[in-house]
């Protein structure tokens, strides 16, 4: 057998070597593409379509967190009455023009809310049944408090809520929470940052653009770039509902009425009164809208 | 037919012994100390002194280490002799089998309840350096409370390895008893109230007969910062924990001494 000399040895592993590189790059290049359409990085790689469960449950460890460990099972909502069920509590608050986010869950009620804790869902208060029912109430939370009502309570959320976000960056919710409880806590460049993280996720989303917009409205008091983000937010938002059975009209609410309440702040009447026009189709209290439009008809006639 | 402390504390000590000098504690203490660091290190939007979820997830890894270390060492105590036949120079001594069977159940518990102490002084020091504070009373209160606990399931694994052909077997019932048992527990007379007969008579029957494990789980109290429990219904808890101990324990000794050993 004739003996094969090191230099082809060496030119055959170079051409292995070339052909794996290439490859490779082909692959990453592969890789990178589906990760931008798809939003994921590491986790939807590995866990693929069960991350969005793994967030549902650490967005539910936020809520859980936000009644300080008090949070009925599944069995006490079954076996309690319809009136203090964890979804009748999303219902009521759409009854009262609050949003129902068809899961039920409270943290992001609180957030939109200004949730308190006369109206909670959770208030589940039943007598015990037995002795150990009885026993077992002095060795878990068994009192309702909320993480608000206890100094720097919220910050023990925001874990859960940005790892809500990293397993499944299209959860719109762990951001506009995030948001909300990083503002109360003073921390607004850090909900701008996560906000902005959920908009390079999730493009044009009209629940962050407002979000943020919100954030340029009342706490930057840079009313340009407010204005624009809004406009955006309702225009995104238009876009969107116009594919939808039922659109999010609680948004759009939101949307016009911080419009309108910025136009006014810049007695910016007509526009305000249109932005006021349009809400009041969808509030549930037209009469107080129609009042602020009367109010500002009469400013502009006596600005003449 | 009584029982003899110096047998039962000299073969605990035998067990205490060969439980140290497997690597399993040492293991899952170094994993626990890891993942808690790795995961207090993590930075959430800059805010300093985040501690629940470091608490939660650090009590988690303790709850599901000290469940493995004391079921896995509880299950093959007995097989374990009676497969390599020590058992019969063992019982060739003055010794009867139920002061076998308890001194090797006294063991597994101290030595657990020595693992448990160190996961728990390591919990306790994570918590006052992040918190400044720690809240005594109630982590004293959730280590004693979680030690009673491992009594109650040694003792189980322990009646489980008498009766069960092989450790495996065992080993498996008791998570799968001890998960469901955690999950399901305390809901499972509210269940019972919307059954039909006689499968809500039987669900009753059920839930007053098994022991309550779950009871003696005072994390979520740790990890929300609430005050200790009251400390006279915390003592008729750790009663409640140790009678189940002492009924298993006692079954498992009858078991043992009618079992044909071969």
């Amino acid at each position: 057998m004739q003996k094969i000399s090191s230099g082809y040895i060496l030119g055959l592993l170079f051409v292995l070597c070339f052909g794996l590189a290439c490859y490779l790059e082909r692959w990453q290049l592969t890789t990178q593409q589906s990760r931008i359409a798809t939003g994921g990085g590491i986790f939807s790689a590995i866990l693929g379509e069960s991350q969005s469960i793994i967030s549902a449950l650490l967005y539910l460890k936020a809520d859980v967190y936000f009644h300080r460990g008090f949070y009925p099972s599944i069995f006490e909502n079954v076996s309690s009455s319809g009136e203090h069920s964890h979804l009748k509590g999303g219902a009521d608050y759409a009854e009262k023009g609050f949003p129902q986010n068809g899961d039920g869950h409270h943290v992001a009620n609180a957030s939109q809310t200004g949730h308190n804790h006369e109206k909670c869902e959770k208030d589940v208060s039943s007598a015990p049944l037995d002795w150990i029912d009885a026993l077992s109430r002095n060795f878990y939370p068994s009192v309702h408090v909320h993480a608000n009502e206890i100094p720097g309570g919220q910050k023990e959320l925001l874990p859960w809520l940005k790892l809500a976000a990293m397993f499944d960056p299209h959860r719109i919710e762990s951001y506009t929470v995030a948001a909300f409880w990083l503002k109360s806590l003073g921390k607004v460049n850090e909900a701008e940052e996560f906000l902005r993280d959920g908009l390079r996720a999730n493009p044009g989303n009209p629940e962050i653009l407002f979000e943020l917009g919100k954030i340029y409205k009342d706490e930057r008091k840079d009313v340009a770039r407010a204005r624009n983000l809004l406009e955006l937010a309702l225009t995104r938002w238009k876009e969107r509902a116009s594919n939808e059975s039922e659109p999010d009209t609680f948004l759009l609410q939101q949307i016009l009425a911080n419009l309108a309440q910025l136009e006014r702040d810049q007695k910016n009447y007509p526009l305000a009164i249109k932005y006021f026009e349009e809400l009041k189709k969808y509030s549930p209290n037209p009469q107080a809208i129609q009042k602020q439009i009367d109010e500002m008809k009469v400013q502009l006639r006596k600005a003449g | 037919m009584g029982i003899k402390l110096n047998n039962v504390r000299a073969l605990s000590r035998v067990s205490i012994l060969e439980m140290y000098r497997r690597k399993d504690f040492y293991v899952v203490l170094i994993l626990t100390v890891l993942l808690t660091l790795a995961l207090g290190s993590m930075n959430f939007f800059n805010e300093a002194n985040i501690t629940g979820y470091v608490k939660e997830i650090c009590l988690l890894l303790i709850w599901v280490f000290a469940l493995v270390i004391a079921v896995t060492s509880a299950a093959r105590q007995i097989p374990s002799e009676i497969d390599s036949r020590t058992i019969f120079p063992l019982l060739a001594k003055p010794v009867t089998r139920s002061e076998v069977l308890i001194g090797k159940a006294l063991g597994c518990w101290l030595a657990t309840g020595a693992a448990l102490l160190v996961f728990y002084f390591i919990f306790g020091l994570l918590t006052a350096a992040r918190e400044h504070s720690l809240n005594l009373p109630l982590l004293i209160q959730a280590l004693i409370s979680h030690w009673i606990m491992i009594g109650v399931v040694i003792s189980m694994a322990f009646l489980g390895s008498v009766v069960f052909a092989a450790p495996s077997s065992n080993t498996t019932i008791c998570f799968v008893v001890i998960v469901a048992i955690m999950i399901l527990g305390r809901h499972l007379h509210k269940l019972a109230l919307g059954m039909s007969e006689p499968m809500r008579t039987i669900v009753e029957l059920l839930y007053f007969s098994i022991p309550h494990i779950e009871l003696f789980d005072l994390r979520d109290l740790l990890v929300h910062n609430y005050p200790p429990a009251p400390w006279g219904k915390y003592f008729v808890l750790l009663i409640y924990g140790v009678a189940y101990s002492a009924i298993f324990i006692g079954a498992g000794c009858v078991v043992f001494n009618h079992k044909r050993l071969r």
